[in-house]
């Protein structure tokens, strides 16, 4: 044991002046380690964005105040301005070629931009850094499962498996997800792989919505702006009303974990359904809940039963699609039948 | 050789300069890998009680904005504990135990899994700009990037995170009150526990064992 250890828990007196002398070694060590934890910090904390920001204002340049929730999770995925289309008939595809909805979903994540990883990846591979190249060369991997296959062509292999096995060293639950270990990849990677992978998981999610009333009904509300039936003001109406009687059957429009049941005035009786990608479906003004949170639930399971419970005119279904905790239209991306 | 060793101790010996600076960033990192976690915990939270939200997604937001609240507090409260660590330092237990306050206990249990989550996230990083440097990553190549980021996270946390600690033990002041960082406590034990929880890479090694 050291003699200053030893010193402070024997309560004996210190054997050294009280004020030790400063470490006189090791400072260019110490120096650049400094530095390096500084860099790092300011570019990957929102404290550090909040210090980049002041100190350019302090510099007199016209910077932008940066927006902070970036660093959080939630901001992951962006919806679309516009719905994505599936082709009205779908492509005859080998068994190992990306499936649809993932492949109108990858096209069009990319179709917005090819992020300059994934054109090397392609240029390295021999395809065209194009949509088409970059699906020819997915297909050729012959990989199963759609997230993996669409991870790869934008992370690659090697890092991949190293934002898996960090995820692992911290004891996550399911490693593989991709919602799960993108946490631990590199902050510039992360951004180009959620652009990708997570806006072509969201998207294909979506796309492979079901519709949670089945039979004929009114739509009685549509998405969008509107004035508001009981308070007589102009408001974003964030979902669709479905006009059903009480009682009718809710069931769910894909597999997925029940995130909340609650009640509340405005809402009423609500489910909230994730469905994983950060795709998350509600359903608002029940009479009864079916389902307790956590639980999990097939495609085309029962919910709950509508109603015309909290802020409500009238017997009906509120339906809300959302993409990152962005609000879409259900109708404008309903796209398949439930069962 | 010696003009290298005069530089050096020059440089060591203006450390109190810049030295906080290290140690402020490695915690905010650390802090921000608990907060990366907390905002669906919080969003659950709060969807647990029974109250009339506009919106069923409010949750959500607030469990984001919370999140970065309280990273934010975090850093906030680092800075704080690391302005206060100057004082004379005690050379004993008992002399410790006179200065002993909610914070003279609370600050090192906090510092001990941030600036370990901290010396993770270098760590992590490190490994992905050595990894971006090498020629390829086939044939054990890529071994040298994780040995570079553990090397860096073990640097890390000698030089950077285990004085701050020691300051903080030895050198923070006797306090006015007992009570004395009551009020970082809610702060401190959300984000520690989340740090143990999420920013220390040992729990999927201890899973595998029996």
């Amino acid at each position: 044991m050291s003699r200053p250890l030893a010193d402070f828990l024997s309560e004996r007196s210190p054997r050294r002046p009280t004020n030790p002398p400063p470490r006189r070694r090791l400072g260019l060590l110490d120096l650049l380690l400094v530095a390096a934890v500084g860099l790092v910090g300011l570019g990957r904390t929102p404290a550090g964005a909040l210090v980049g920001y002041v100190a350019d204002r302090v510099q007199g340049e016209s910077a932008e105040m940066p927006s902070l929730t970036t660093f959080f999770s939630h901001g992951m995925v962006a919806a679309p301005d516009a719905p994505v289309q599936l082709p009205p008939q779908a492509p005859s595809l080998a068994p190992g070629q990306l499936q649809e909805p993932h492949r109108t979903a990858l096209a069009s994540a990319l179709g917005q931009a090819i992020p300059e990883r994934v054109s090397t990846r392609l240029s390295a591979a021999g395809h065209e850094p194009t949509v088409d190249g970059a699906l020819d060369w997915v297909d050729a991997l012959e990989e199963p499962d759609p997230e993996r296959a669409i991870e790869r062509l934008v992370l690659g292999d090697e890092l991949l498996a190293r934002a898996v096995g960090r995820a692992r060293a911290a004891g996550q639950d399911h490693p593989e997800a991709y919602q799960v270990h993108r946490l631990y990849l590199p902050g510039d990677v992360r951004t180009d792989a959620d652009r990708v992978v997570g806006t072509a998981m969201a998207l294909s999610t979506v796309l492979d919505l079901g519709w949670p009333i089945q039979g004929p009904h009114p739509v009685t509300s549509g998405f969008g702006y509107r004035v508001h039936p009981t308070l007589k003001t102009r408001k974003f109406h964030n979902g669709i009303d479905l006009g059903v009687p009480i009682g009718t059957p809710v069931v769910s429009p894909q597999e997925g974990t029940i995130a909340a049941v609650a009640s509340d005035a405005t809402s009423g009786t609500y489910v909230i359904v994730d469905h994983g990608h950060g795709v998350r479906t509600t359903y608002c003004h029940l009479s009864e809940a079916l389902v307790t949170s956590g639980a999990k639930v097939e495609r085309g399971a029962l919910l709950a039963k509508s109603g015309n419970t909290g802020r409500s005119t009238g017997p009906h279904l509120h339906y809300i699609v959302r993409i990152a905790g962005d609000a879409v239209d259900p109708a404008r991306w309903r796209t398949q039948p439930t069962k | 050789m010696n003009l290298l060793s005069r530089i050096d101790a020059f440089v060591a010996r203006t450390r109190p300069w810049w030295l906080w600076a290290g140690q402020l960033a490695l915690l905010a990192l650390g802090v921000h890998l608990a907060a990366d976690h907390l905002d669906d915990a919080v969003a659950a939270g709060l969807r647990a009680l029974p109250l009339p939200w506009p919106d069923p997604e409010t949750p959500t937001s607030i469990g984001t904005w919370g999140a970065l609240a309280l990273e934010l507090l975090g850093v906030l409260w680092s800075a704080w504990a690391l302005a206060r660590a100057h004082g004379a330092p005690v050379g004993s237990v008992r002399a410790w135990g006179r200065r002993i306050s909610v914070h003279a206990i609370s600050a090192p249990l906090a510092w001990i899994p941030l600036a370990l989550a901290g010396a993770w996230a270098i760590g992590m990083a490190t490994e992905d700009a050595v990894a971006a440097w090498l020629p390829t990553l086939d044939g054990g190549w890529s071994t040298i990037a994780t040995g570079a980021g553990w090397l860096a996270a073990a640097l890390v946390t000698w030089r950077i995170a285990l004085p701050g600690l020691v300051d903080l033990v030895r050198r923070t002041p006797e306090p006015k009150h007992r009570r004395e960082g009551l009020v970082w406590l809610p702060v401190l034990v959300v984000l520690s526990a989340f740090a143990w929880r999420y920013g220390v890479p040992v729990w999927g090694l201890l899973e595998g064992m029996p």
